[in-house]
């Protein structure tokens, strides 16, 4: 490789907090940056991370950013910075497909609030990821725009439903993206791709001009290459919106600020409970070295149970079922064959639940957080591996963990969607490699409102750890086309 | 109510315009999610309303220093 080519790769690979400084001292220009990054999305078209470059716009963004920074008019973190959107956040005057073909043409006449803090930061948008189709699954095996690629492996998933953005974060091409989580697609998608992937406290980040799947489940989030990254993004697209109820009351800390603060000393629960320790081999010898990481960073560690998952496990499925099947129910009867067939069949089953089965499995989300809040007063954290098992090819409908097939659907999300029934923030960070050499994920729990303490502890194992260090091969991307 | 006949009889019943193949592949995975949510009658929730929003909050929770270290 050529020092030039060395050069490329360390810009594309740079941290936020890496470049933020070189940008605002001007030893970097933000229009290097957007064509160094743009150069690359070309060069890696074949993973098919987005369904809109915006190039020309990214052009003009870079440029006015670089003239008011030379103007003296530094922005903060994010100025200058390439960040691209999952394609459910609406932008103006940009198509937001929601990776449908009922959306295909769909040219929002607002932003969402998180587009526009982002605007307001100073960032550059560089396109709209590609997701499962209306982020209604996990394999971003989209059958209208086509699947994406995990850039460590050509040949399997990336995760979902924000898949895109975590394809597009791993390969270097920019790096953070915005997704959402409404069973796990941020966290999960961030795992098999060995990227950062924050889910916050709902309520922390607006969900105004994000086209929901579930309102009570969806969380949108940053998916970033490091902790503190997550922390940066974070702190630009969280606090209170009047467009969104849910967000209001919220105090927003300084979450780059509490980074590094000590662990020493916090308590932490490893979950074991029957539900949390279904896992393959290779996931399993990762988390438990990860235990142990966390351990000699002085963490103190101690065996908890979730209670109640299953009745959780079963009672998220039944609200997600029926309130997507709600928000789509005038397209299932108007226009059901511009579904694909696998989101049309989930939507479809949401509309045999019984509002009286809705109510219950909500009430039993009330039950349940209490509890889980009993449990989080002697922990500060809980822990558990983001996914069961690495990312299975594209076209796999079941995997096998430890000698029994399970789909694929059903285990993916098994270790996080129990975060958005919760509500509670968690982030998925890098820790280790599975079979096939893919990337492994180590999921941190909070108390609400407290990212600071997910935070604080990811950056500590992260720091003491290398796999956030690791890229994936160049060679593994297919060609463009 | 959740064999084929039972959901053919909802779907008509709601308009639904489902072909019967499908709904014979849902029938299983609905009665299991049924069942799992029929027993959740028993369960302590005479408390608890439905909880609507993803999670309570009002600021950091007592305790959320994070660090109960030195």
């Amino acid at each position: 490789m050529s020092r030039l080519s060395h050069a490329a790769e360390a810009l594309a690979y740079a941290s936020i907090a890496d470049l933020g400084p070189q940008i605002r001292s001007r030893a970097l220009s933000p229009v290097d940056l957007v064509e160094a990054v743009l150069a690359r999305i070309d060069r890696f078209d074949g993973l098919n991370a987005f369904i809109t470059v915006t190039a020309d716009l990214a052009r003009e963004q870079a440029a006015s950013s670089a003239r008011e920074i030379a103007a003296g008019r530094y922005r903060g973190p994010l100025h200058g910075i390439p960040v691209s959107l999952k394609d459910l956040i609406s932008t103006r005057g940009i198509r937001t497909t929601s990776g449908s073909r009922i959306h295909a043409e769909h040219v929002p006449t607002h932003d969402a609030t998180i587009t526009t803090r982002l605007r307001e930061a100073g960032a550059v948008l560089i396109g709209k990821a590609a997701l499962h189709e209306f982020a209604y699954g996990v394999t971003t095996d989209n059958p209208h725009y086509g699947p994406t690629r995990n850039p460590w492996g050509p040949d399997r998933i990336p995760g979902g439903s924000s898949g895109g953005s975590a394809a597009a974060v791993a390969a270097g091409l920019g790096p953070a993206s915005i997704g959402t989580d409404t069973g796990g697609s941020v966290r999960l998608p961030a795992a098999l791709c060995g990227v950062v992937g924050l889910k916050p406290t709902y309520g922390r980040a607006s969900r105004h001009g994000v086209f929901p799947l579930a309102w009570t489940l969806d969380h949108p989030g940053p998916l970033t290459r490091s902790v503190e990254d997550a922390a940066i993004v974070l702190q630009e697209i969280a606090g209170p919106d009047p467009e969104d109820p849910t967000t209001l009351g919220q105090d927003v800390p300084d979450f780059s600020g509490t980074l590094r603060r000590p662990v020493r000393g916090l308590r932490a629960g490893v979950l074991t409970d029957p539900y949390h320790e279904d896992m393959a081999d290779d996931v399993r010898a990762a988390f438990e070295e990860a235990v142990g990481m966390l351990r000699s960073l002085g963490v103190q560690v101690e065996r908890v149970r979730f209670p109640r998952a299953a009745e959780a496990s079963a009672a998220q499925t039944a609200i997600i079922m029926s309130e997507a099947a709600s928000v789509h129910e005038r397209w299932l009867r108007d226009r059901p064959e511009d579904y694909g067939a696998d989101t049309r069949a989930r939507l479809q089953r949401g509309q045999f639940l019984s509002a009286t089965q809705y109510l219950r499995a909500q009430r039993v989300r009330a039950l349940i957080q209490d509890e889980v809040r009993s449990l989080l007063r002697s922990c500060a954290v809980l822990v558990c591996p983001t996914v069961p098992c690495p990312a299975p090819r594209i076209g796999e409908d079941a995997v096998v963990i430890r000698g029994a097939g399970v789909k694929v659907v059903d285990v993916m999300t098994r270790f996080t969607r129990l975060w958005n029934f919760t509500g509670l923030p968690a982030i998925s960070v890098p820790c280790g490699v599975g079979t096939g050499g893919m990337p492994l994920g180590l999921e941190v729990i909070g108390r609400a409102m407290d990212e600071a303490t997910v935070l604080a502890v990811a950056y500590a194992y992260e720091q003491a750890t290398p796999w956030h260090t690791r890229r994936p091969p160049e060679s593994a991307s297919p060609p463009p086309g | 109510m959740s064999g084929t006949d039972d959901l053919a009889a909802i779907a008509g019943a709601f308009g639904l315009r489902i072909d019967r193949a499908s709904l014979e592949q849902w029938a299983p995975i609905l009665r299991a999610l049924f069942e799992d949510l029929a027993r959740m009658i028993d369960l302590p929730t005479e408390d608890h309303e439905p909880a609507f929003v993803g999670t309570r909050h009002g600021g950091v929770p007592s305790g959320g220093a994070p660090l109960s270290a030195p």
